[in-house]
């Protein structure tokens, strides 16, 4: 393997990663209500933002970063509680327009807050790249890579194991009988929503030391994210991390070979050819059901 | 005859609607501890929605519904199994892609831990074909042992008023005639059960008492044997 095709490799696999943490948070709230939240991309600026914020102010990052993260879940919450919920029985489509309305208002409110510059967050522990097979990797990739295989064994273990985690996914495959079973579908929707915020968030908050962030970070990143996930199969976990992964890869190595100019129009092609040959993605729901 | 203190369940001037149509139009009915109390009426009587008000998932638009004798008229349906009105709904609605166990066990979601594990092993020993296939998907169960999953799921919330919704439908006379026996033997360990059937016949001769329900009101009450023997319900749902 070439030194530069490893570096591709490792870059692409630090964006995927981010990608698949974003992409996951639109399979959680897809799953918990059919809505695609494209205010996504805003809980990963309000995680990189307020991180920004809270540590110039002088907190170390050990505290700035979980208010951050508290931080975006409350938004999540808040958006799911105010604005999504009461117009429970409205269209998916009326729902999906109300969350591209929360993000200009959340993008908005954050030019309020913060400002309209880039800021920079100082990297995790040091940026001495570290060399692997002749290629370099930044320290913060790898937390990056390690911190998103850890959630994803957690959200692995949360819905798999345990009851709460079943209940959402039983929420989100029948809702009617999951009330009939005594689960508080409102209570999910709130837990998906601040579930989703805080997956933004944490990506939001790896990536900063990268890439730098801004007021309108979670345009691009969220639409990335989106992409990931169709590419995935909308819903589907694995298909989330995995399309997360091929995506970070294909800007990458589309970066490297072809031009970097295009890096941002790999990410809609590859929507545009999903959506023409295989409209349920890669891991796309394939249904168990007998009639 | 009805509206005794010792009902477990009452329902006065029950009403309910979609959009601008009524479903049910003022319905009084009674059903007290221990009882089996089925209810027959043609499709779109509005036998399910009935259940569904009474299960909370469809909100009564007037009239009171009072359990153990608290108004329950408006709460929420997570509460009201919590409380013990449990319902196997219409379709069996099973969750399709968990397995079997994980189905029963959130049929426990309302309660303790340690109290899901014992009822598992008691809906495994009544119906021993849910363990066999306790690691598979529910959805690719039969009809049959859907139905019975749907039932044990129900069981697991510890049900204090089992309302069962079409237990039989679309199922071979074999498989009908074995979720009766399953509802005779839960009536014989006193579980208080309202149910609703196609199959009036089968349906009022397991019940106590029964109701009739057309068009969103109930016409007749009686004895399981009574309504049986009535002429009216003999043309209009036991084909006689």
């Amino acid at each position: 393997m070439s030194a530069q095709l490893a570096q591709y490799l490792l870059t692409g696999l630090t964006v995927g990663a981010i990608y698949a943490l974003v992409a996951l948070g639109f399979a959680i709230i897809y799953n918990a209500s059919h809505v695609i939240n494209f205010a996504q991309g805003e809980f990963v600026m309000i995680g990189g933002m307020a991180t920004v914020s809270l540590a110039n102010a002088g907190l170390p990052l050990l505290v700035a970063i979980p208010v951050a993260v508290l931080t975006a879940a409350a938004v999540g919450v808040a958006l799911a509680k105010f604005a999504v919920e009461p117009a429970r029985g409205a269209s998916v489509v009326t729902l999906i327009i109300i969350t591209i309305g929360a993000s200009i208002l959340l993008r908005g409110l954050a030019t309020l807050v913060w400002d309209k510059k880039l800021h920079a967050l100082q990297p995790f522990s040091g940026d001495q790249p570290i060399a692997i097979a002749g290629a370099t990797i930044l320290p913060q990739s790898l937390w990056v890579l390690g911190v998103t295989l850890a959630i994803v064994l957690l959200l692995g273990w949360f819905f798999g194991r345990t009851l709460t985690g079943k209940a959402m996914l039983a929420t989100s495959h029948n809702p009617l009988a999951a009330q009939l079973c005594g689960v508080n579908v409102r209570f999910v929707l709130l837990l998906s929503f601040g579930l989703s915020a805080s997956l933004g968030a944490i990506a939001g908050i790896l990536i900063a030391p990268i890439t730098l962030t801004s007021w309108d970070v979670g345009v691009m990143l969220g639409l990335k994210g989106f992409a990931a996930a169709i590419l995935g199969g909308l819903g589907s976990g694995t298909g989330a991390v995995v399309g997360g992964l091929l995506l970070g890869i294909a800007e990458s190595l589309g970066a490297g070979y072809v031009s970097s100019a295009y890096k941002d129009a790999i990410a809609f092609v590859i929507i545009l050819a999903v959506l023409f040959f295989k409209p349920s993605g890669l891991f796309g729901k394939k249904s168990a059901e007998r009639v | 005859m009805l509206g005794t203190g010792d009902s477990l369940l009452e329902v006065g001037g029950l009403t309910s609607h979609y959009g601008r149509i009524q479903a049910l139009k003022g319905l009084d009915l009674a059903v007290r501890e221990g009882e089996l109390v089925a209810l027959v009426g043609a499709n779109g009587a509005g036998k399910t929605t009935l259940l569904r008000t009474l299960s909370g998932v469809q909100p009564a638009s007037g009239g009171r519904v009072t359990f153990a004798g608290e108004d329950i008229t408006h709460e929420r349906a997570d509460r009201r199994v919590k409380r013990g009105i449990v319902q196997v709904p219409e379709g069996r609605q099973v969750f399709g892609p968990l397995s079997v166990e994980d189905n029963l066990r959130l049929g426990g979601y309302t309660r303790p831990r340690a109290e899901s594990d014992a009822g598992l092993e008691r809906v495994y020993a009544m119906f021993p074909a849910l363990k066999e296939r306790r690691r598979q998907a529910a959805g690719t169960l039969s009809g049959g042992q859907q139905q019975m999953l749907a039932m044990g799921r129900a069981l697991m919330a510890k049900p204090r008023l089992l309302l069962l919704d079409e237990p039989s439908m679309g199922l071979a006379p074999r498989l009908v005639e074995e979720i009766f026996a399953t509802v005779r033997s839960l009536k014989q360990a006193h579980t208080t059960i309202f149910l609703v059937d196609q199959n009036a016949r089968a349906a009022l001769s397991v019940a106590d008492r029964g109701y009739v329900l057309e068009t969103g009101r109930i016409v007749l009450a009686g004895t399981g044997s009574e309504l049986l023997g009535n002429e009216l319900v003999k043309a209009a749902y036991l084909g006689l």
